[in-house]
């Protein structure tokens, strides 16, 4: 009756001990669970009691519901109950014992399928406080237990896993000198990956080699298991760090605009192509209207002369993805430019221009100076500056320059 | 005719809308899109940012990947010239032809189908690509910007709101003070794997693992490789026997080394670089031509135009985003991994820190072990290495043994009649646990992944030689080494 209470504050005290818990746990493989028993709080107050008599004698069995044992508190003498099957594996406070503390561990308890034979009883002693812990002959790293997120396993840790595959070299050592596996496991500290058994730290055991060596050499190999982050000498990154190298600076057509386009940095002569462009339209266009239409197509095509293939076109083993991938980035500029638009006057034009294009723009350059109707001449002064970082720069810009030309064919 | 071409790359993404993901990471290499993959996986809603237009990174687009598709076809080539007689195969050397553009598009084929592999792992796994330039908005915000001239990327700006971020931006090629990678002559490693003939003269900045890899590429092809390094050993951070002994097999290949040499200029004079040199010890000058010098002295971090510095993210000397053993910046909520940060620059590394800062996301813990991360160098014969080296063991007082075991004494090597090199296992002169594996020899590279176990493990030099290795194999060389370490080996 009283049981469901009794096990849930096993339950609760069971939690801050729950080291001791797992090291015990590592006596056997065939053991899933051996289980602290503790002293039962029989009433919300009470904080002692004593044993009258355990009713199931130690390697017993006993099934959900019976008597386990009896306790006296100061007001009266009450039955236990086990809520589960399980086998009494060891008894640490015997008949007669008095003012144990609630929550003290007085028993060991097990699963009903258990194996206890393969239990180290002689581990299971000692209360509080089980042997293990003050048996080992090997201490632990006094390093604390890796916390950072890249820590490795190198060094020991507290629980190891009992299901380990021992490694060849820990199972003959073990073997010809007569440790069990469960033994083993429940008394070596390991040093291997999520406290597994190394050789050394069977060697260190045995006293083959210093108790501290497999420790200390864990601790070396864990040190190098993370990024060295000491030292550091920080600084602010600059913006002058974040600038995009000089070919991609200038690769915006938004900086047609400029005077003079920036070159490459430290770099040889960069070329420079100038051309002077004649444009005849019609007197109804205005200047602004021509500046933006020029600005839009000057962009275009030097977006066109990007986008097109690099070089090496006919080559035979021209293959353009594999250009693209390998071939300095495509996407950089190969030139910049800027370009200014001139009304030409009549007067200039004639002087100092091309007859040719006279001749082209037909006898409407007669007329330009009397009607409102007539073309207005135009010159376009372009300036191009070739990048001298890539091989296809100078063949880029002359493609830039055969679109621009196709201005003029298509006054023609 | 070009504006109906430009119209086409823009795809249909709902424009200037801020999106909110639970996870974005920066940057789509083997860091990043492992991280994407496996956050979403574990239910985050994930996005990665990637701007070079492939995914996979430096690893599949110019480094790991197609450096390992030459070094495999070269030493092929190699071999039928060299080491066919022998064997009983009789061929003609005049009829034996290297197509180099043919091998070059034989690596071409291998990246692009791994690439688009991690484009399908993206879709299958339900993460977000965003092909386009990812920098701070803020400390909870990522912007996306569009890269001229990608196929596919961003048309404008995109903001995504995300609750976690990952920086995984990687790392870039070093530049060498004064010396201007034009990536013809002069080049980076991405520049020597897309050669367009095989030079007759290379010359190499650096005899780490890319500069002796990418050397033996070109040496097996008929070019006269010569090495230039500044310290006094080659192979960066092997074990010293080690790298003596790869030292000796390249030279007998017939690249030359010149070791602790200070590379003072090196210029462009049309289709010759020049390249001035002096000794580091004695000053005496020096001076080369090469037909194509190859500047590999290492990588640096990447955080071009990320924006680190609106957040205030704090970097160190060299550049490298600063973390805490959570990956975290100042921000719990932003964490960096891979190349970017802390630790050797390698692919698998990077992967581990992407999937353990995930893990540390979702749970709170995440597992990389530092002390076993493996190198490898995939030259012939390959070297492999993990954990200590002898040289560290030296230098931190820890008493060891050493077990050695030749390749000549191993059966199967002895059949392949390729028998260059050895194991070398260290132990602790007391536990006997493994502490380092250090392998030269055929299939090192494979091979060293047992050692990485049994460090994992904490096993000791017996556990690995009481495990059965079969027979004939290169692995039992690796058994020998063991039991050389505590015992005695059987065959030698």
């Amino acid at each position: 009756m009283l049981a469901p209470h009794t096990r849930m504050a096993l339950r609760s005290a069971t939690l801050p001990l729950r080291t001791l818990h797992h090291r015990l746990l590592h006596s056997s493989a065939a053991i899933s669970a051996v289980m602290p028993y503790r002293m039962p709080a029989m009433s919300p107050t009470m904080e002692s009691g004593g044993i009258v008599e355990w009713k199931v004698a130690p390697g017993g069995s006993f099934s959900a519901g019976d008597v386990l044992l009896e306790i006296e508190t100061d007001k009266a003498q009450i039955d236990v109950e086990a809520q589960d099957d399980g086998q009494l594996v060891k008894v640490l406070r015997n008949n007669g014992d008095k003012d144990i503390p609630v929550g003290e561990t007085i028993a060991y308890t097990a699963e009903p399928e258990d194996d206890l034979g393969s239990i180290d009883l002689a581990a299971l002693t000692g209360g509080q406080a089980p042997a293990p812990e003050s048996k080992k002959p090997v201490s632990e790293s006094k390093k604390p237990a890796p916390i950072t997120p890249m820590a490795s396993a190198s060094a020991p840790v507290a629980s190891p896993n009992k299901q380990q595959t021992l490694l060849p070299s820990v199972a003959i050592l073990l073997a010809e000198n007569g440790i069990s596996r469960e033994d083993a496991i429940a008394n070596i500290p390991g040093t291997g990956l999520h406290g597994t058994l190394l050789k050394g730290d069977v060697l260190a055991y045995l006293g083959t080699i210093p108790a501290d060596a497999a420790s200390s050499i864990g601790a070396y190999v864990d040190r190098s298991t993370h990024l060295d982050l000491s030292g550091i000498e920080k600084t602010v990154l600059t913006s002058d760090q974040n600038k995009i190298p000089a070919p991609q600076d200038t690769s915006a057509p938004a900086q047609e605009d400029r005077a003079a386009p920036k070159s490459t940095a430290s770099a040889p002569p960069v070329i420079t192509l100038e051309e002077d462009i004649k444009l005849s339209v019609p007197g109804s266009v205005s200047p602004s209207q021509l500046q933006a239409s020029v600005s839009a197509f000057l962009k275009e095509a030097y977006q066109y002369a990007h986008l097109g293939d690099l070089s090496a076109m006919q080559s035979e083993h021209y293959d353009p993805l594999f250009e693209e991938l390998v071939a300095p980035e495509r996407r950089a500029a190969r030139f910049t430019y800027s370009f200014e638009l001139e009304q030409a006057h009549s007067g200039a034009m004639a002087g100092s221009h091309d007859d040719i294009f006279d001749l082209l723009a037909g006898s409407a350059s007669g007329t330009a100076t009397s009607g409102a109707t007539g073309p207005d001449e135009y010159v376009l002064a372009l300036d191009v500056t070739v990048s001298n970082a890539f091989a296809d720069s100078r063949e880029k810009a002359n493609l830039f320059m055969d679109y621009v030309h196709d201005l003029e064919d298509a006054q023609v | 005719m070009f504006r109906a071409l430009n119209r086409q790359s823009v795809r249909a993404y709902s424009s200037a809308a801020a999106k909110a993901h639970d996870l974005v990471v920066i940057g789509g290499g083997p860091a990043g899109y492992v991280a994407a993959i496996k956050a979403a996986q574990l239910g985050y809603d994930t996005a990665c940012v990637e701007m070079r237009g492939k995914l996979g990174g430096t690893c599949l687009n110019v480094g790991c990947i197609p450096s390992k598709a030459l070094l495999n076809n070269s030493q092929f080539y190699h071999q039928i010239l060299t080491d066919s007689k022998a064997r009983g195969i009789d061929v003609d050397p005049k009829a034996v032809a290297l197509n180099f553009p043919a091998l070059m598009k034989a690596k071409e084929k291998v990246v692009n189908q791994l690439t688009g592999g991690v484009e399908m792992l993206f879709k299958k796994n339900k993460v977000t690509y965003y092909k386009g330039r990812g920098s701070f908005d803020s400390e909870t915000a990522v912007r996306v910007s569009p890269v001229e001239g990608l196929d596919g990327s961003v048309p404008s700006d995109i903001l995504l709101e995300a609750k976690n971020i990952l920086i995984a931006t990687g790392s870039e090629v070093s530049p060498f003070p004064g010396i201007t990678i034009d990536e013809e002559r002069i080049v980076s490693s991405t520049g020597a794997l897309a050669l367009k003939e095989v030079p007759k003269r290379l010359a190499i900045i650096g005899g780490g693992i890319i500069g002796l890899e990418m050397g033996s590429v070109y040496s097996r092809l008929g070019s006269k490789v010569t090495v230039l390094e500044y310290q006094d050993k080659i192979g960066a951070s092997m074990d010293d026997e080690v790298a003596a002994t790869t030292q000796k097999l390249l030279k007998k290949q017939g690249i030359n080394f010149k070791l602790q040499t200070k590379v003072m200029a090196a210029t462009r004079n049309g289709d010759v670089v020049n390249i001035e040199m002096e000794n580091a010890k004695t000053g005496a000058k020096d001076a080369i031509e090469a037909d194509v010098l190859l500047v590999a002295v290492g990588r640096r971090p990447y955080v071009q135009g990320l924006n680190a510095d609106k957040i205030g993210l704090e970097v160190d000397k060299r550049g490298r985003l600063v973390i805490d053993d959570k990956y975290s910046t100042k921000f719990p909520h932003i964490k960096v991994v891979g190349d970017v940060t802390f630790g050797p620059m390698l692919a698998h590394k990077a992967e581990e820190e992407g999937i353990a800062a995930v893990e540390i996301f979702k749970t709170g813990y995440g597992h990389v072990n530092y002390n076993n991360i493996p190198s490898v160098m995939y030259s012939h014969p390959e070297v492999a290495w993990v954990g200590k080296t002898e040289q560290e063991l030296k230098s931190d007082g820890v008493q060891y043994k050493v077990g050695k075991f030749p390749f000549v004494a191993n059966s199967r090597a002895k059949t392949n009649m390729d028998t260059d090199g050895f194991v070398k296992i260290l132990i602790d002169a007391q536990t006997e646990r493994i502490l380092g594996a250090h392998i030269i020899g055929p299939n090192a590279g494979e091979m060293i992944a047992e050692a990485g176990l049994a460090l994992e493990y904490g096993a000791s030099a017996e556990d690995v030689a009481r495990v059965c290795h079969a027979h004939p194999t290169l692995s039992e060389a690796f058994k020998e080494a063991n039991m050389a370490a505590f015992d005695k080996p059987i065959n030698f």
